[in-house]
């Protein structure tokens, strides 16, 4: 490349103006930004210092988090069963590495900036360090003080991190031009998270055989019972990364549609089939669903091979809309559940297989699909329908942040299709069907989302005919989907507006009837504008699950407010709520936080809200 | 015989009226240029023609449907009819290949295969096989109008509106369009062209008309339109724009 | 319709087609609402607890730790407890809310590196986590404090324990009232005073210090009203009497249909107004958004306040919407206003309108334990103070960004031409930025100012008895859930619909002023 003739010049290098001139100009510009500075540097030094020494306090108790951190993920979910857990992390785990390979770009760092990022780091951390207290307060009446850090272990540590400090300093000068994978770089840091699963040690709480809480607690590594797990699932991580890898460097082109599909997929086969530990009675799967998923088959193998002919394509129309009205009736009649949404599905297939069947390969792909789905839709519906042979005494067995992913992300999938559908009935011509969106879109949107929480936790049970009753998470998730739903109508309809008048008159003068024209014109383009906003709804509606603890569900905030502060059975954790909540809080902040960036950078790449 | 059969058409904005009784006649293969000021209804006029905008009085028949509310009506003037916007209107989020094959894969039920094939052609024709694969916020001006020309023809269409098709491009593209148009209407197209390029009406037009306020002032020959007008209305239309 | 015709086969109409779905659509709809209440009232009537309004007349035999009664001898007063509580805390909350997110918003755009980086800091760190794992925060912060009992007795200054935050306040005396109106007047006192400055100013080109003018104005004003001069105000209350005697005088019949002619003709006004708006938009999608809906709950909120404020003529009206005995007290009307005016502006009442006393730690009864006096000073309740903290600083920092993005839209262009035109810095971004920046601004600044009031409502995790705890206290005492749940429906939409009108109307002014 170094022979092209290259005219364009590089921009100028922007050199580092030394430290002075940035002092001055983003410190001491004027006196009243000196000032500022002055304020500001006293008012973090004073919080810093005072939140270290919260934290390393000799009154706090950290064991109340570590013991339970169990009880945090899965609440009371049994031991004995408690290998589906780690399967469900497992299918994710795979999943994400399978997704992570296939998808890499093999993007390269340098070290500069890798290094650059750890002095920040390290920096951070030593200038925490040496404002840590020595003492604090423990007593506020009486003003006892206790030593927390002792001078020489602050100056050990001091002498630790500027080690560090100085050796990224010298790797950012030295080995400047160095690249690395950022891929590998990656797994290396969450192996070097594994790692430190093995080799930390913290007090842990510990019972000897007569069950009295050792005092004090032994120093053992930092996750004692699960460090194995967790390693083999590192494991599996690698290893679905370089198998996702491979799949990608072979070109497999259904890899790209399959892997979105699973995605999909996952949540719905780990709470119907993994979670729910359902008790298949392999009769009624041989007797009614076989034959059902057999008999759907078939039709759609007949729908795919004949309606395609010439004679029929004219009488597309009704076929479409007399199996829609089938669907509803059916759906509406008392029949096995089995029945009622595959008919949809057929409806569907009906509407669009003239269209995309029309050589006899992609036939052939259709009715692959079409079946494949089908049978998944029936054995998903027979895994939801079953008994659960896993019994929680007293609650669900969606507890702690198990509950809070299961709500938030059934809360979103379920109201999408809703949403979508009340902006279109909002911005649609027809007055009457207008009027009823929007004033349900208000009505739901006017009033904050505990009293909708309220609803579903008391008083959905008395519209419904008497006899059916759901679960308290079904009917949580039935709400915040109805919640969801109208939020998520607002801001499509920001879409929609979006599109110019024009793109509708386009799509009628080709021809294309309302349905197409907004399946295939309308919607993609109002969904691509509105991704911004869907993610911070998605977001937001993220954190308001948190509400479900106030009306008593077993929640990650539930249990970090009233269950664990209320324990004084076995190791005694009364009164340790400032603890949980500051965990809470950090737990919820690292998942919001790293989505909002995550989403940010994706949005950057993909050039969304810059149009 | 006439393809386009236009009595007496009345179209009322709100209290505006917009068309006031506009009659006319086009033959089959004909090329007619509408001119006239802008509001003078000439755009309403053609998109009443495939129904973007309704008339609510006298008939519209084109090919011998006539236009009402029904709904099998409608949806045959549609496939019937082409249209080229202004604005050209193509579909952003998707190739200039699947704009074009768009609708005949999902009104006409055409394969992909032969649909593509069609596309291929009717973009070797307009010029631009090239750009295939790109998307139109990656084309010129010109090219996009050329490619919403393209997708107006997939649908075989016996009749094309083109409105305004020039007005939104530069000066040097103006040209590759109306060249485009010209071969369409050496083909035998029938066409319904509303446009100031007087250039292109006097070398391509059968007929030229000029409308005012609603109503249809001027019905000539290119010739007799531009240097023997009969109406003082033209005289000042054309003093203007010349 | 001009042309119509019945040439084509009305089945295959689309005028037909268009409306035969929607009537289907509306009636499969209405069924869909007859069958939900159906059920719900099949199913109340098999629990013993029919669907009623009684238990807002009734003694519900709850307490309610803060507001203004604390033992309500109605369900009705319980309820408007719990409003006033979510009132309270939903005005001081804007009001601090929008002070916090301006300064958080123009210092995230600061030039100084420490401050931008250490709001930014802050912003991110409060709007990743949930508003109630906040409040939760904020309750174990103040109970932490020490508790009231191993504190000294006595008055403070100020002062926290876990029981609350206890500071001065000051007590109205009899004038308080007249001193209010008189304060509020100081306000276009000083506004007047600004704009004549700045007409001398703009006439004589010479610096009329109209800022330093105006607040000379405003403090002035009021040294004058706080010793006396709010007797001026007493007109206002004699007026008042007059017009409550007119009134009297008036047949109270007469009377009712007089306004209730006129509130109905302002209605029917308005809709229609709305409704010409409405038709006259061509667009498809753009038309009518959100109004067809505000006009409806308009309209009903017209006729609700019609008819409780009129009731004697409407007391057959209120059995057919309620069913029930009635809930409005008739003592409600316009002479009775004119009285309770006449009764808070008296020209003969006289005295300091307010003094300030001290919080005090006492004895409580006979029992050893130690509170807070209620007759002085101020007590912050941890229910209060966790959710009020809350929701503030939650509801900044969305209110740094609206305000950062508001600037920063205007800013760059906008400043270029100011700053070419030689205007100084801080006239720039009082004429010229912060005018177009408050039109950007408006809109999103009503959406966080709805959040706010809705989010008001977690302070049920805390204690705080605002209208949903209160009105939960009172469905499990009563059992009357539905009615509670309309109650809250019917509440937060008219809180909803009041800001987004106000927010409306102003960003209507703005546009127009703008063409």
């Amino acid at each position: 490349m170094s022979d092209n003739l290259n005219t364009q010049e590089s921009p100028p290098e922007i050199q580092f103006a030394g430290v002075n001139r940035w002092l001055k100009e983003n410190l001491f510009s004027s006196t009243g930004s000196s000032i500022l500075t002055f304020l500001s540097v006293g008012v973090i030094i004073g919080l810093f210092r005072s939140i270290i020494g919260f934290f390393i306090s000799p009154e706090r108790e950290w064991t109340a988090i570590t013991y339970n951190l169990r009880l945090y993920m899965v609440q009371a979910y049994p031991e004995s069963d408690f290998i589906r857990v780690w399967i469900t992390i497992g299918l994710v785990l795979g999943l994400l590495g399978l997704t992570w390979g296939f998808n890499s770009v093999s993007e390269k760092v340098s070290l500069k900036s890798t290094s650059t990022t750890f002095m920040k780091v390290f920096s951070s951390i030593f200038f925490l360090i040496l404002i840590a207290p020595s003492t604090v307060v423990i007593d506020k009446v009486e003003g006892t003080e206790a030593e927390v850090l002792q001078q020489s272990l602050r100056f050990y540590l001091l002498g630790i991190f500027g080690i560090l400090l100085l050796s990224s300093y010298f790797i950012r000068t030295r080995l400047a031009k160095q690249e690395m994978a950022k891929d590998y770089l990656n797994i290396l840091y969450v192996g070097l998270l594994v790692v430190a699963l093995w080799l930390i040690k913290v007090p842990t709480v510990t019972f000897d055989s007569s069950n009295v809480r050792l005092d004090p607690d032994p120093y053992m590594s930092l996750a004692t019972s699960t460090k194995i797990p967790w390693t083999f699932l590192y494991v599996l991580l690698v290893a679905t990364f370089f198998i996702g890898k491979y799949l990608s460097s072979k070109n497999i082109k259904s890899v790209k549609r399959i892997l979105p599909a699973s995605w999909l997929l996952t949540p719905l086969v780990v709470v119907t089939w993994i979670y729910r530990k359902p008790d298949f009675t392999m009769t009624q799967i041989a007797t009614l669903d076989l034959p059902i998923i057999i008999g759907f088959s078939l039709i759609g193998y007949l729908v795919i091979n004949f309606l395609n002919s010439e004679k029929l394509v004219q009488y597309q129309r009704f076929f479409v809309y007399g199996s829609l009205l089938i669907a509803l009736v059916v759906f509406s009649l008392p029949v096995v559940r089995q029945l009622k949404l595959p008919l949809f599905m057929l409806w569907i297939l009906i509407s669009i297989a003239p269209t995309i069947a029309n050589s006899k390969e992609s036939a052939r792909n259709l009715f692959i699909v079409w079946t494949v789905s089908i049978a998944i839709l029936i054995l998903l519906m027979r895994g939801g329908a079953s008994e659960s042979l896993i019994v929680v005494p007293g609650s669900s067995i969606y507890g702690g942040f198990a509950l809070t992913w299961v709500i938030a992300f059934f809360g979103i999938a379920i109201s999408f299709p809703f949403g979508v559908i009340l902006a279109l009935g909002r911005t649609s011509t027809f007055p009457i069907i207008r009027i009823i969106c929007t004033a349900l879109i208000e009505l739901v949107r006017s009033v904050p989302f505990i009293t909708w929480l309220f609803f579903g936790s008391v008083m959905l049970t008395f519209f419904l005919p008497s006899g059916v009753e759901f679960d308290e998470v079904v009917r949580a998730v039935v709400v915040t989907s109805i919640f969801s739903a109208a939020y998520l109508a607002e801001n499509v309809r920001g879409g929609l507006q979006s599109i110019s008048k024009g793109q509708f008159e386009a799509a009628d003068a080709v021809g294309l009837s309302t349905l197409q024209r907004i399946s295939l014109i309308v919607m993609p383009q109002a969904l691509r504008a509105v991704i911004p906003p869907i993610v911070s709804q998605v977001i937001s509606l993220f954190k308001d699950t948190s509400l479900v603890a106030i009306v008593g569900l077993f929640d990650l905030l539930y249990i970090g407010s009233k269950v664990i502060p209320n324990q004084s059975q076995g190791a005694n954790f009364l009164g340790t709520i400032q603890e949980n909540i500051l965990f809470c809080a950090i737990f919820y902040w690292l998942f919001t936080y790293s989505f909002a960036r995550r989403s940010m950078k994706i949005e950057k790449r993909l050039g969304l809200g810059e149009r | 015989m006439s393809i386009i059969q236009s009595i007496d058409v009345k179209k009322w904005y709100g209290d505006f009226q917009a068309l006031k009784g506009i009659t006319m006649d086009i033959g089959e293969g004909e090329v007619l240029v509408i001119c006239g000021p802008s509001g003078s209804g000439k755009s309403t006029f053609i998109r009443c023609i495939n129904r973007l905008e309704q008339h609510q009085d006298g008939q519209i028949i084109v090919d011998g449907i006539e236009l009402t509310n029904d709904l099998k009506n409608i949806e045959a003037i549609r496939s019937e009819v082409g249209m080229v916007f202004q604005s050209f209107n193509l579909f952003p989020h998707l190739t200039v290949l699947q704009n074009i094959t768009l609708a005949p894969i999902w009104v006409r039920k055409k394969s992909k295969a032969d649909a593509e094939e069609k596309a291929m052609e009717l973009l070797e024709r307009v010029g631009i096989p090239e750009q295939a694969e790109k998307f139109p916020g990656q084309l010129s001006g010109g090219q996009q109008q050329r490619v919403a020309i393209a997708r107006a023809l997939a649908m075989e269409p016996k009749i094309m509106l083109f409105d305004e098709p020039t007005s939104a491009l530069d000066p040097e593209m103006i040209k590759e369009v109306l060249d485009v148009m010209k071969e369409l209407a050496q083909s035998g197209m029938t066409m319904i062209v509303v446009t100031h390029e007087m250039g292109f009406a006097k070398e391509v037009a059968d007929r030229v008309m000029l409308f005012d306020e609603g109503q249809l002032v001027e019905e000539n020959t290119p010739d007799e339109f531009f240097n023997n007008p009969k109406s003082d209305r033209t005289k000042l239309f054309l003093s203007q724009i010349l | 319709m001009k042309n119509f015709k019945l040439n084509t086969a009305f089945w295959r109409d689309v005028r037909f087609l268009k409306w035969a779905g929607q009537i289907l659509f509306l009636l499969f709809i209405l069924n869909l609402i007859q069958n939900f209440f159906g059920q719900a009232i099949r199913n109340l009537n098999a629990t013993n607890l029919p669907f009623s309004w009684r238990f807002l007349g009734s003694t519900p035999g709850i307490q309610v730790s803060e507001g203004f009664v604390t033992y309500p001898e109605s369900g009705l007063q319980a309820l408007q407890i719990g409003m006033a509580n979510m009132l309270r805390i939903t005005v001081s909350g804007i009001f601090f809310a929008t002070f916090l997110g301006t300064l958080m918003g123009i210092a995230r755009l600061s030039k100084n590196w420490i401050v931008e980086r250490a709001t930014t800091g802050f912003v991110e760190t409060v709007r990743n986590i949930p508003l109630l794992v906040q409040i939760f925060f904020w309750q174990a912060v103040i109970l932490s404090f020490p508790r009231l009992e191993e504190v000294d007795r006595g008055q403070h200054l100020v002062h926290i324990s876990a029981k609350g935050i206890a500071f001065p306040w000051l007590d109205a005396g009899e004038a308080s009232w007249l001193f209010g109106v008189w304060f509020l007047l100081s306000f276009s006192v000083a506004r007047r005073v600004f704009k004549l400055r700045v007409a001398k100013l703009e006439r004589e080109g010479v610096d009329t210090k109209p800022g330093l003018f105006s607040m000379g104005a405003f403090i002035s004003w009021n040294i004058i009203g706080w010793f006396g001069g709010y007797k001026a105000v007493g007109a206002l209350g004699l007026i008042a009497s007059y017009i409550a005697m007119f009134f009297d005088l008036l047949p109270r019949i007469g009377l009712q249909v007089l306004f209730i002619s006129l509130a109905s003709y302002y209605a029917y006004k308005y809709i229609s107004k709305e409704i010409k708006r409405t038709r006259s938009a061509e667009n498809r999608g753009i038309l009518t958004d959100d109004d067809v809906f505000r006009i409806i709950v308009a309209a009903l909120l017209v006729l609700v306040l019609i008819v409780g404020l009129f009731l004697p003529l409407g007391t057959a009206f209120i059995d057919f919407l309620i069913g029930d005995e009635l809930f409005f007290k008739a003592d409600w009307g316009i002479p009775q206003f004119f009285d309770g005016i006449q009764n808070k502006l008296n020209w003969e009442y006289s005295g300091s309108p307010f003094t300030l006393s001290y919080p005090e730690a006492i004895q409580a009864g006979t029992s050893k334990f130690t509170r807070y006096s209620p007759d002085v000073g101020k007590i912050m309740s941890v229910g209060y103070f966790a959710t009020w903290v809350g929701v503030i600083l939650y509801t900044s920092v969305f209110i740094s960004e609206v305000v950062r993005s508001g600037i920063m839209a205007v800013a760059k262009g906008q400043s270029e031409a100011g700053l070419s035109l030689g205007l100084r810095r801080r006239t720039l971004l009082r004429l010229i930025v912060l005018p177009q920046a408050l039109r950007i601004m408006l809109p999103p600044m009503g959406n966080q100012y709805l959040n706010l009031a809705k989010n008001t409502s977690l302070g049920i995790a805390v204690a705080y008895p605002e209208i949903v705890a209160v009105g939960q206290t009172l469905y499990n005492q009563e059992g009357q859930t539905i009615a509670v749940f309309i109650i809250w429906m019917a509440f937060y939409s008219t809180i909803s619909l009041t800001l987004s009108s106000i927010v409306n109307y102003y960003n209507r002014r703005m546009r127009i002023v703008e063409r």
